[in-house]
């Protein structure tokens, strides 16, 4: 069964100043969505209160058309699962004891870890290809294997939906492509739905198959990436002016941004 | 936001130092009245009862002075040497490692006489504070104020636990230290001033001195040195008067902690970081603070009085705490 | 997969340590001279160290586990000199009955705690400036209590060395049920929490995620550390150094990969017992327990500096 997220008109913000404006939102199950949006957009506060680390100041997040409000939070953690950015690993711990905190929601009161848990533990790490690290110290791994645990700590809590608050932020252009190929993996065999944001916008199209755009706590565009990123829209996104042409590898929209430099016409 | 000009500064200091002076000389468990005060200083009727209480007063507010300008100016040049807001003596550990060594010489050496208090405080304290110096610029950061601050408590936790091994076999050792390590002015005498009064002018007039190295050294050590400053050598000195300026107080009063950290703070806010006006200034508010601690814990302390060293930690410690607060997240 | 393999080691280690502190006990009581009348003062007072061990233990390693920090311990950051102070307040001055002198330093604790925590909080938390604001509270209260030491004890310097150290010495008997209760009771809430607080260890924005309360599970465990800081405080005096040791050493020895509540309640305990036997037989002087385990933290307390500063964490 899939799980149906809705944003319903909502409006967040610190204080009196709102980030989002009624913003209504779909996400579409079994796919890989991405949200575009320049700095200060409004795209991390979108992810935040869809994963209710922010609460709308109007309007309402539904899953399956109920409030999230009205949910009991164990049994939305068992749903919707999040990698959040910058995260922090208590010191010295094992990778395979960072993973199993992920089983928290599916953990009986002061009960050991049961054989389900040591299951999804197992597959998570099998899935971002840590197995051959559970002894390591988290300290003591790269950043793109670090990047893989925390993906795989959300996965160990075997939500239907993730979140990724920009997964590739930090890493170089190889463990980029690693990453997102494992989400498109476990996208492909799981059906598990994939929301992300991404900085970057050819691999943004490349490996979405929706792409939501924000602008100013809006959303401006949503569709296919090849609805979405046209160069009017990466005009209008992002205020540049850009050549659109194929990805040869795999047909998918791929910008090219203009500078007043450029040489050749 | 332009500061305020350094000469009114100087005579308010000047003329809060005049009021808290007569305060104190005037107020206390018994009131005495200014024509009292007079007779003291002139040397009539010395066997009043009045008088003599004045004469009582006089030393220990005489001490204050001296004590308090010594502490804040040790802040400052502490706070400059290490580029580090909350540097001072209390949190760098001196005063703890100056009561180490005075512990050791009466535990170990039965050391009596005041002056040698105050060459094992200035050893002690020397040590401690570059010990503790060192720890903190340890790592990739330097001396960020966080690790001064831990470096700085970590090294009295030390050296108190060792001080406690010292003091525990030897009751009457621990009698003396116990009311010691409490710091106050109230025990102070003509001679003590006297003793420490060319040590401590001395070290003012150096750092006075070295006030426009010191507003070099503010910038950072890469435009100092191409400026032509001769870095060690200015740390050295300033660390030095710093230390002994500390230390001297230290051995005759007791640790008085949060003196050198509070005020050179609020007078950099008031007058910026021209060394010339800080040290001056910082010493004119430094003895006011002192005294006028004094003078309340006097009043809030009655029918005894409460020791100038727990005043001012109780009126530091909340001040750090704000300085903390004002701090930058970033250079925490 | 090896994490079962490594559950049943780490029980394993718990057993050992568990042996150990039973151990102790019986080597606190029964070495040297036995008659019955010695046991009436050993059996509550190996009672107190053991039970004011687990307390600090326990205590210490919940405050620097949820602030991802092993500075943070609550002897550091000015809780337990908060607590320490009131107790000490109620104790000399105003001659109040043990148990009541516990409730009111826990109170004392959880506003100090609060107000530690409100100060230090500006727009966002920071860690750092939680533990500098602490060592200013810190400052204040050992001024506080050195004042009332001074005024009250003026010859009574076992009374003064308990309030500064930490002493078993003259344990009030009638205090021991109690705490030991309070002990009981805290520990099973902390354990409780264990599976929320795992998921707190990783960040707060994991926790909500995982459904973890977050609000109430930190409070709940702020609170039961600062219970277990005064009631021990209120029966020992402020034992140096155990609650910021027993955390850093359960974790050295059961990996860090738990919360190390139970190890390093029994690493207190162990600590304590042995503080308070080689204090009072073996040393060439009797000295009163948090001396003993004063000067084992100071040197640790270096080394965790110079080890953090290496590693770029301050």
């Amino acid at each position: 069964m899939s799980n149906s997220l809705k944003a319903n008109n909502i409006s967040v913000g610190y204080g009196n100043g709102n980030i989002l404006n009624d913003v209504s939102i779909h996400i579409p199950e079994n796919k890989i969505s991405v949200i575009l949006g320049s700095n200060g957009s409004g795209k991390s506060t979108l992810l935040k209160t869809f994963c209710r680390l922010l609460t709308p100041n109007e309007g309402t997040i539904t899953l399956n058309d109920t409030s999230l409000k009205c949910i009991n939070s164990k049994k939305i953690a068992k749903t919707i699962g999040l990698l959040p950015q910058n995260l922090t690993a208590p010191e010295g711990i094992k990778v395979a004891e960072l993973v199993s905190r992920g089983r928290y929601p599916h953990r009986k009161f002061l009960s050991p870890l049961s054989a389900d848990d040591y299951k999804a533990i197992n597959e998570a790490m099998c899935a971002m290809k840590i197995t051959e690290l559970a002894d390591r110290s988290i300290d003591e791994l790269s950043g793109g294997q670090r990047q893989r645990v925390f993906i795989a700590l959300a996965l160990a809590q075997e939500t239907d939906i993730l979140f990724l608050d920009e997964p590739t932020t930090y890493l170089d252009i190889a463990y980029q492509i690693e990453i997102l190929d494992l989400l498109k993996e476990l996208n492909q065999t799981k059906k598990t739905t994939i929301v992300m944001v991404l900085h970057d916008i050819n691999l943004s199209s490349k490996y979405g198959d929706y792409i939501f755009a924000m602008k100013n706590g809006h959303l401006l565009k949503e569709g296919t990436p090849n609805e979405v990123i046209t160069s009017e829209n990466i005009k209008e996104i992002y205020g540049i002016e850009s050549v659109v042409v194929s990805d040869p590898l795999s047909g998918s929209p791929f910008i090219i941004p203009a500078s007043s430099h450029d040489t050749v016409q | 936001m332009s500061k305020l000009k350094p000469y009114y500064i100087y005579i308010i200091g000047i003329l809060i130092l005049a009021l808290s002076i007569v305060i104190s000389i005037t107020y206390g468990v018994k009131s005495v009245g200014l024509s009292d005060v007079v007779d003291a200083i002139l040397n009539r009727n010395i066997d009043a009862y009045n008088v003599s209480v004045v004469q009582a007063r006089i030393p220990r507010t005489l001490f204050g002075l001296v004590a308090g300008a010594s502490l804040s100016i040790s802040g400052v040049l502490m706070q400059s040497v290490t580029r580090n807001p909350i540097a001072d003596p209390s949190i760098l550990g001196v005063n703890t490692g100056a009561s180490l060594f005075i512990v050791f010489g009466i535990a170990f050496f039965n050391i009596q006489s005041k002056l040698s208090y105050v060459g094992l405080a200035f050893v002690g304290g020397m040590i401690t504070a570059i010990l503790v110096y060192k720890l903190a610029s340890s790592g990739y950061s330097g001396p960020t104020p966080i690790k001064l601050a831990i470096a700085g408590a970590a090294t009295s936790i030390a050296l108190s636990s060792i001080i406690n091994i010292i003091l525990m076999p030897n009751s009457n050792v621990m009698t003396t230290y116990r009311f010691w390590q409490i710091g106050s002015i109230g025990g102070a005498s003509y001679e003590d001033i006297l003793l420490i009064m060319p040590i401590t002018i001395a070290s003012i007039i150096v750092s006075l001195l070295l006030s426009e190295n010191l507003n070099i050294l503010l910038l950072s050590d890469e435009a100092a040195i191409s400026l032509g400053l001769n870095l060690n050598r200015t740390r050295l000195i300033a660390a030095f008067c710093g230390v002994f300026l500390c230390a001297t107080t230290t051995a005759l009063a007791g640790p008085i902690s949060f003196v050198g950290l509070m005020v050179p703070h609020f007078i950099r806010l008031v007058i910026g970081s021209n060394h010339i006006h800080l040290i001056i200034c910082s010493g004119l508010y430094g003895s006011s603070i002192l005294i006028l601690s004094d003078v309340l814990g006097r009043i809030l302390g009655r029918p005894g009085e409460l020791e100038s060293g727990i005043m001012t930690a109780l009126i530091g410690a909340p001040v750090f705490v704000f300085i903390i607060r004002k701090a930058k997240v970033q250079s925490l | 997969m090896n994490i079962r393999k490594r559950n049943q080691i780490y029980v394993l280690k718990i057993a050992l340590l568990f042996a150990m502190v039973i151990g102790l006990c019986f080597l606190t009581l029964s070495y040297g001279e036995t008659n019955n009348l010695i046991m009436q003062f050993r059996i509550p007072r190996t009672t107190a160290a053991l039970l004011c061990g687990i307390a600090f233990g326990m205590a210490g390693n919940v405050f620097q586990s949820l602030l991802n920090n092993p500075l943070a311990s609550p002897d550091i950051i000015g809780v337990s000199s908060g607590s320490t102070a009131a107790a000490v307040y109620c104790i000399l001055f105003m001659n109040l009955n043990r148990n009541l002198v516990s409730i009111i330093a826990t109170l004392a604790g959880i506003f100090i705690a609060a107000l530690i925590y409100r100060i230090s909080y500006l727009n966002k938390f920071s860690s750092n400036r939680l533990i500098l604001v602490g060592i200013g509270f810190q400052a204040f209260f050992s001024a506080l209590i050195n004042w009332m030491i001074m005024k009250a004890a003026e010859y009574d310097v076992p009374t003064a060395m308990r309030w500064m150290n930490g002493n078993l010495n003259g344990i009030v008997t009638d205090s021991l049920p109690f705490l030991g209760l309070v002990v009981f009771i805290c520990f099973i809430t902390i354990i409780a929490l264990n599976h929320g607080m795992q998921s707190l260890l990783i960040g707060e924005q994991t926790a909500i995620i995982h459904g973890v309360n977050v609000n109430l599970t930190r409070t709940l465990l702020i609170i039961c550390s600062v219970i277990l800081i005064a009631f021990a405080t209120a029966v020992s005096g402020p034992i140096s150094s155990i609650a910021f040791l027993s955390g850093p050493i359960a974790g050295k020895l059961c990996g860090r990969n738990h919360s190390n509540i139970i190890s390093s309640g029994l690493v207190g305990a162990i600590l304590v017992l042995s503080g308070d036997f080689t204090g009072q037989y073996l040393l060439f002087t009797r000295y009163p327990v948090g001396v003993v385990t004063g000067i084992l933290g100071a040197p640790y307390l270096i080394y965790l500096l110079i080890s953090q500063n290496k590693k770029g964490k301050l």
